[in-house]
């Protein structure tokens, strides 16, 4: 298999397109690099992983690592039983500076109309740092999976006693996980969405 | 052959004890825990158990095939990287052959794996993932890499996008 075969039916012209960023950023779409890696037998079955990177027109790089996105064709799905076709959003740090501008929503969902049109059935990612609040607001669609909703339940609880709240609540969605405690007492989210 | 799991909260209290059984079927038994735990338990029964956590500023990768002898020792450490809390973990019968594997490199997530005597394929595939330092994942062998290309920058694009 080559990387051609591995990405159909999308190909790597598709893939550069989807990530022709926003010019209201300064992101100049000629210094944009691409890097695809093929990997086969992976625990996750055959594995593309691409590597982008964004400059301004000065030159100046727009994240503080390269964005990093793996396409799997036989990893466990974690909204429901069974293996298929996932889309991992690994790494995508944007500069502290250029937060809140919105080139993440943009970006995710350019790349998720290209991840559905590949024919994953979920996006997974792992939210860490400000991402633990970032990630997990309604508007990005993401869930939590059961078992470590549950975990979350439970460390809540504790995280109350903790900090001696009046009251203990137990969360009955992500959504009322307060922003104190997912940057404060879990070290990452596992995070799911079903496409 | 067996083992228990013990977890502890903050607060030194036990929140879930778990027993796995590996006789024929694997069974996960829950011998004590709070609501919370007892539920979490029962929805991770019966699937592979894969997590990706932070240590220090990278990631790093937790696998378990369900059942495994090492399944609860992933799902201990598990526990203490992302939630701090204490675990301990008695053999009631034979050793965990699971075993810690940290593959260097920038971008390349360590995979902890249960290792299952049964399946000496497995441990051999991640002794490799050792020796390939630069592999951004796991590969069962360095030659399965087929391609790894770099472009150039992309000729400007005429293309123009506006924020949502």
């Amino acid at each position: 298999m080559d990387l051609a075969d591995a990405l159909l039916p999308i190909s790597e012209a598709d893939i550069e397109s989807a990530y022709l960023a926003a010019p209201r950023l300064g992101i100049d779409d000629a210094k944009t690099t691409f890097s695809f890696q093929l990997l086969e037998k992976t625990a996750d079955g055959t594995k593309v992983v691409c590597q982008i990177l964004f400059h301004t027109d000065t030159g100046e790089a727009i994240l503080e690592k390269e964005l990093e996105r793996w396409l799997c064709d036989n990893k466990r799905l974690l909204g429901r039983s069974g293996r298929s076709r996932v889309a991992c959003r690994v790494k995508f740090y944007v500069r502290r500076n250029l937060r809140g501008q919105g080139f993440a929503y943009y970006i995710s969902m350019k790349e998720e109309e290209l991840f559905r049109r590949w024919g994953a059935k979920e996006i997974h990612t792992t939210a860490m740092d400000d991402g633990r609040w970032a990630w997990t607001r309604p508007r990005f669609g993401y869930s939590i999976p059961v078992a470590e909703f549950q975990l979350l339940q439970q460390r809540y609880i504790e995280w109350q006693r903790e900090t001696l709240a009046a009251a203990i609540i137990k969360a009955s969605t992500m959504t009322e996980f307060p922003r104190e405690f997912l940057l404060s007492a879990v070290g990452s989210v596992t995070l799911f969405k079903s496409l | 052959m067996a083992s228990e799991l013990k977890v502890y909260n903050r607060f030194d209290e036990l929140t879930l004890h778990v027993r796995l059984s590996l006789d024929n079927v694997p069974e996960l038994q829950t011998i004590d825990g709070t609501p919370e735990m007892r539920a979490a338990i029962a929805s991770l029964r019966g699937t592979d158990f894969d997590r990706m956590v932070l240590k220090g500023k990278e990631l790093q990768r937790l696998t378990a095939n369900w059942g495994s002898p090492g399944y609860l020792n992933v799902l201990a450490r598990y526990f203490v990287m992302n939630f701090g809390w204490r675990t301990t973990i008695v053999e009631t019968e034979k050793p965990s052959t699971a075993v810690l594997l940290t593959a260097s490199g920038n971008s390349a997530p360590p995979v902890y794996y249960g290792v299952s005597p049964e399946r000496p394929a497995a441990y051999t595939m991640l002794m490799r993932v050792n020796i390939n330092k630069d592999s951004p994942d796991f590969q069962p062998t360095a030659t399965d890499l087929l391609i790894a290309s770099k472009k150039a920058p992309k000729a400007a694009s005429a293309n123009v996008f506006s924020i949502a």
